[in-house]
């Protein structure tokens, strides 16, 4: 049924398997870069979705979430390791339980968040919200605040590096 | 050393800035920074990683309203009163629908769950369909690429096939996959569609409305109201797990959702019905509706026939 998308994703993937292969090691795959390329054909070719515009570059990216994913695990493996109690068991930061004590966390949380935004001064605020809640590419966020696309960057850097280092810090609270 | 590891850090924050753009394609210069130094690489991981769990920390985009002019009446007049009736009227216009359907050429056959039972229907071509409760969805033994969800809730995993696009009836309405997770709602007043994966094309002769994973869109009211909203893509769809996740919708959906899942009847009163919740309710862990009080800050008690919901 799939067999037209899916044989001219593979033909595509044939094609630049090694600068996929260079673009996993210098992700640092190591030894692993091989078994990781394999890995990284199963996704594509089983995920239900199919590239629709840039195959290629739907495979850069699939490649560079199969390396954070991987991040992930191994941060994941090390925690439970130490005496860390495993509590985001489905989604990020949705629990299992219904309890109101962590209803309260949750709305705690995005007090705190809220606060971090407003504190970024109220132009790099907006152009972060736009960019990372409403998902606005950083061309049109520059048109909309009519500023430049290099002062967008400035200021959504300082904006990611501030919610990081809130994410950081409730991740070790 | 301190100002080195900055650099990588402050390096590393552009890459996912400019990841982040749907258009991004300079891959090979981000290849080449990462290969630069290995160091390169840790601090983007590090980084990356926790941007990538800020969404719990973010609020879903507010809903915005879209611009969905009413379509011209003469278009698909027979289908139109379906909108406007009631549970039951709605039920009765779907049945005539099957009979005409028996005329027409679609070899259509019905697939009917009761409320609280959940059902998983795997077509042809690998892509499936899961049921919620008191749900009507209405499939074509000639084509496993259609399906009409008349009223309740299903989450569709398509296969995409670019030349025979997934198509899904809602009344008047048309829904054609672009390659995709997504979700439909539909009681007699509204209609929502939220997009895990992929993306979908909704009345692709029509409004031409593309959402993509993270996008919803909701129409209630006939057609007055239409609304594109932004929502998680991982809580699509929760409702298979029993979990449902809630920011600020009113008591009324939670009840209706509630019900639909556990089959349970559940009354609210009135004076609740606009009041709004927000967090997350797990059922396999509420199957006895008492504790649900305490979160959704009411009184949850048994009547005869199921259970009502009133202020303290």
């Amino acid at each position: 049924m799939n067999a037209l998308s899916e044989s001219g994703l593979r033909a595509i993937f044939i094609a630049n398997r090694d600068k996929l292969l260079r673009f996993l090691t210098a992700h640092g795959a190591g030894d692993a870069a091989e078994d990781l390329l394999q890995e990284l054909w199963i996704r594509v070719s089983t995920g239900p979705t199919a590239p629709v515009a840039h195959p290629l570059s739907y495979l850069y990216r699939a490649a560079n979430n199969l390396m954070l994913d991987r991040y992930r695990s191994t941060q994941q493996a090390a925690r439970r390791d130490g005496e860390w109690v495993e509590t985001q068991t489905t989604a990020p930061g949705i629990s299992d339980g219904p309890s109101t004590e962590r209803g309260l966390i949750a709305r705690e949380q995005l007090r705190l968040a809220e606060q971090a935004i407003e504190a970024l001064g109220p132009r790099a605020a907006t152009a972060f919200r736009r960019h990372r809640v409403d998902g606005v590419p950083q061309k049109v966020i520059a048109r909309e605040l009519d500023v430049s696309l290099s002062t967008v960057e400035a200021d959504l850097r300082k904006a990611y590096a501030a919610m990081i280092e809130l994410r950081r810090m409730l991740d070790e609270a | 050393m301190t100002d080195t590891r900055n650099m990588a850090e402050d390096a590393a924050l552009g890459w996912i800035v400019r990841l982040r753009d749907l258009d991004f394609d300079d891959w090979e210069g981000f290849e080449a920074w990462l290969a630069a130094d290995p160091g390169n690489a840790t601090a983007y991981h590090r980084l990356a990683d926790a941007e990538r769990r800020l969404d719990p920390l973010l609020p879903p985009a507010p809903a915005t309203p879209l611009v969905m002019p009413p379509l011209p009446a003469p278009r698909r007049p027979r289908l139109r009163p379906i909108f406007a009736f009631g549970a039951a009227a709605a039920a009765a216009v779907a049945a005539i629908l099957s009979v005409r359907a028996m005329w027409g050429a679609p070899d259509l056959y019905e697939i009917r769950t009761r409320p609280g039972e959940q059902r998983e229907v795997a077509l042809a071509g690998g892509s499936s369909i899961r049921l919620n409760g008191a749900t009507v969805l209405r499939l074509d033994r000639d084509n496993p690429r259609f399906a009409a969800l008349d009223r309740g809730e299903a989450m569709f995993a398509v296969r995409h096939d670019a030349s025979h696009p997934f198509t899904v009836r809602l009344g008047e309405d048309k829904l054609v996959d672009l390659g995709t997770r997504f979700d439909i709602v539909r009681t007699a007043d509204r209609t929502e569609v939220s997009v895990a994966e992929g993306a979908v094309l909704y009345n692709p002769n029509g409004e031409r409305v593309r959402l993509q994973a993270g996008d919803a869109l909701r129409i209630a009211d006939g057609r007055a109201t239409a609304m594109r909203g932004r929502i998680v893509p991982d809580q699509v769809g929760a409702w298979r797990a029993g979990r449902f996740v809630y920011d600020g919708d009113p008591l009324s959906r939670v009840t209706a959702d509630l019900a639909r899942y556990t089959g349970a009847r559940i009354a609210l009163d009135p004076a609740l019905e606009h009041r709004t919740f927000r967090g997350v309710i797990s059922v396999p862990g509420t199957r006895d509706l008492v504790e649900l009080g305490p979160l959704l800050n009411a009184r949850v008690r048994r009547t005869a026939d199921g259970w009502l919901i009133s202020p303290h």
